[in-house]
């Protein structure tokens, strides 16, 4: 899933000065699981933006609407009533949903209420870590499904570089070195021979270096 | 009804002739190897194995890793019989005065008893008189500040070393009681997985409710008389069997409150499965989303708390707010909080016109989102749950605790101030402390 996590208040209370009536977007979908911007974490941004706003003298209400997903059109146009009349909207949804918000609803300032992180796991209750950095071309298969894109600081492609110590990356001792991940990975699987292999320069054109992506199922599209 | 026992144990015996003493029918599934899943609740656990599955009411846990040794060779050794109260830090009262009582059982039979503590606690009704009443038949108390304990799994001795930080000292004994019993072990921790047992920070069952209720596991209808470092003294695990037997007669699985999910909302995250101290959640792979499984729920609340797509509710309650012109708003938990603010009933009546109580099973169902909404209506928000190791639920006190310091962080970066909301932790006996408290805060 989309791992994200909510901005800090006082980040989101100056980006809505001046606005009056505000609608906040929470994403039923990844930012839910990730407990950064579901209904929960909404209505707990509304409470306190209304205990502040009432201190304030406005009697304002602040809206809280839940489309299932804010990356597909037809969730937003159903949601579409409940943003009428709203000056601004805080969008809890990652940064495809702050946008998707923000080209359907046009006349609005969308404001994000969440950073939105990486693409990972939840490891235990309140616990997410980075698993994929979506570079366009997998070779999970050549590292026993430990990715070095995405778990190594480096994103080193032949062995660990000269930081890996006791499992650990020199980055933050506590993130395990992903090279060491692949060696016992590949070991569990008896696949070690496979650090033999030299990995070419990898084509970064699938990555973000392409520019922004787009991907087409052609037998779907008539 | 029936009921299955799972494991080996000398006790099974026993244990069987209590059941069908009580009308029950005991089901014994000696090697455990052999089960592949449990499921269900309370009054339908589906226990299956390759040949079959049954469905049994309640499951008893005793498999046992190691062997007891007989009553006579504790005697014959002349080694004392050790209570150890091995809380992190100081005990509960209850649970002192459950431990007084026992060793002044045991050393009225002429045993030798040491009871060793972190601190004397003499702050209970009656406990003085209890110590008292040890110290003149012998029992030997020893404040310690570190301990050790280590089993030779051939003679079956626990060696006890203890520390308080000057000197050490050495204790062996054939009978340890301690304060959380029923450590787990390799082979009784396969069936805990199996059955979803919450283990606390050591690893055991029944935590710190073991001298109160030897046997309660986090789960309604799951007892575990097996244990590692358990007693091996017969009369605990007679007590123990005791205990289970009534408890299951007891039970009658009425249950009027039980949390319900919205299978529309339900992002289906495995959070509320995660977190429910009494594994009432389980998946529900034909809505995609999660289902409540209403016998085996206490309605602690802690999914409600923890659910991030407001998907869960407990039903036939309502602790929602709404406009009450008052200064003051108290949620309180039922197994503290509650209790005590009956007792101070007729000395607030002054003040009931200014506070609204809503009385939560548990304090883990109290959210950050919940509290400061209340701000809305009130001046400030009270929340009131029970003492550290004495929640029912697993430690939604500390969920609690967890939910208002966010909040609270949130009021600061807000610019308001976070001392309109109060975090306190009282026993039933501490009326006195909410009442000035309460006083405080209404002014």
């Amino acid at each position: 899933m989309i791992v994200a996590e909510q901005k800090p208040i006082e980040e989101i209370i100056s980006s809505i000065e001046g606005f009056k009536n505000i609608v906040i977007a929470a994403c039923g979908t990844c930012v839910t699981v990730c407990m950064a911007g579901g209904e929960k974490e909404a209505l707990k941004l509304a409470s306190v933006l209304e205990v502040q706003r009432r201190e304030n003298g406005s009697e304002m209400p602040v809206k809280v609407v839940t489309p299932k997903r804010q990356c597909d059109m037809e969730f937003l146009d159903d949601a579409a009533d409940e943003f009428e009349g709203a000056d601004a909207i805080i969008s809890m949804g990652c940064g495809a949903g702050v946008q998707f918000l923000a080209e359907r609803f046009r006349s609005k300032p969308v404001l994000p209420g969440v950073n939105t992180k990486f693409i990972g796991v939840a490891r235990e209750i309140g616990v997410w870590t980075e698993m994929c950095q979506g570079c366009g071309d997998c070779i999970l298969e050549r590292t026993g499904g430990v990715c070095p894109v995405a778990r190594c600081s480096k994103s080193n492609f032949n062995g660990p570089c000269g930081g890996s110590s006791n499992g650990k990356c020199e980055v933050d001792p506590g993130t395990d070195c992903g090279w060491q991940l692949i060696y016992d990975r590949l070991k569990e699987l008896g696949r070690l021979y496979r650090m033999y292999d030299i990995m070419e320069p990898k084509d970064w054109r699938s990555s973000r270096d392409g520019g922004p992506r787009r991907v087409e199922k052609k037998e779907v599209r008539l | 009804m029936k009921v299955a026992i799972l494991g080996k144990s000398r006790f099974n015996g026993i244990l069987k002739e209590q059941l069908s003493e009580e009308g029950l029918i005991p089901v014994l599934f000696e090697n455990t190897d052999e089960i592949k899943s449990i499921s269900g609740e309370i009054g339908q656990f589906r226990i299956k194995t390759q040949k079959e599955t049954t469905v049994a009411g309640c499951v008893i846990v005793t498999e046992e890793p190691t062997e007891f040794v007989g009553l006579d060779t504790i005697f014959d050794n002349g080694l004392p019989v050790v209570i150890l109260l091995d809380d992190p830090e100081e005990s509960p009262a209850y649970m002192t005065e459950a431990a007084l009582v026992k060793a002044i059982k045991l050393a009225g039979k002429r045993k030798k008893v040491l009871y060793l503590s972190k601190f004397v606690r003499t702050s209970g009704s009656g406990l003085e008189n209890l110590y008292k009443e040890a110290r003149n038949l012998g029992v030997v108390f020893v404040r310690y500040g570190k301990v050790d304990i280590n089993r030779d799994n051939d003679t079956g001795i626990f060696n006890i070393r203890l520390t308080d930080g000057y000197d050490e000292i050495g204790i062996d004994t054939f009978a340890l009681i301690r304060a959380g019993e029923a450590a787990i072990g390799s082979n009784p921790g396969r069936i805990a997985k199996l059955l979803n047992l919450k283990l606390d920070e050591d690893r055991y069952v029944s935590g710190n409710s073991y001298f109160l209720s030897p046997s309660l596991t986090s789960r309604n209808g799951v007892f575990f008389l097996g244990s590692t470092s358990a007693s091996n003294l017969e009369e605990e695990m007679l007590r123990k069997i005791r205990f289970t037997t009534s408890a299951i007669r007891a039970e009658k699985g009425e249950h009027t409150e039980f949390a319900e999910v919205d299978p529309g909302k339900c992002a289906f995250c495995y959070t509320c499965y995660r977190a429910c101290p009494h594994a009432a959640m389980a998946p529900d792979y034909e809505n995609s989303a999660m289902k409540n499984l209403n016998k085996a729920c206490q309605a602690c609340g802690i999914c409600v708390s923890v659910c991030p797509a407001y998907a869960v509710k407990i039903s036939g309650r309502n602790v929602g707010s709404g406009f009450a012109p008052n200064t003051l708003k108290v949620y309180s938990c039922k197994n503290s909080g509650e209790i005590a603010l009956g007792k101070i009933t007729g000395e607030m009546a002054d003040v009931y016109s200014k506070i609204s109580v809503s009385t939560v099973s548990c304090g883990g169902e109290i959210t950050a989102e919940k509290i400061v909404d209340e701000l809305k209506y009130y001046e400030k928000v009270l929340c009131v749950t029970c003492m550290d190791d004495a929640c029912r639920h697993h430690e939604g006190n500390k969920r609690s605790r967890l939910q208002i310091s966010r909040a609270k962080e949130m009021l600061k970066a807000a610019g308001l101030d976070e001392n309109r909301l109060v975090y306190m932790q009282v026993s039933h006996a501490m009326p006195y402390i909410l009442k000035d408290c309460i006083r405080d805060l209404v002014g």
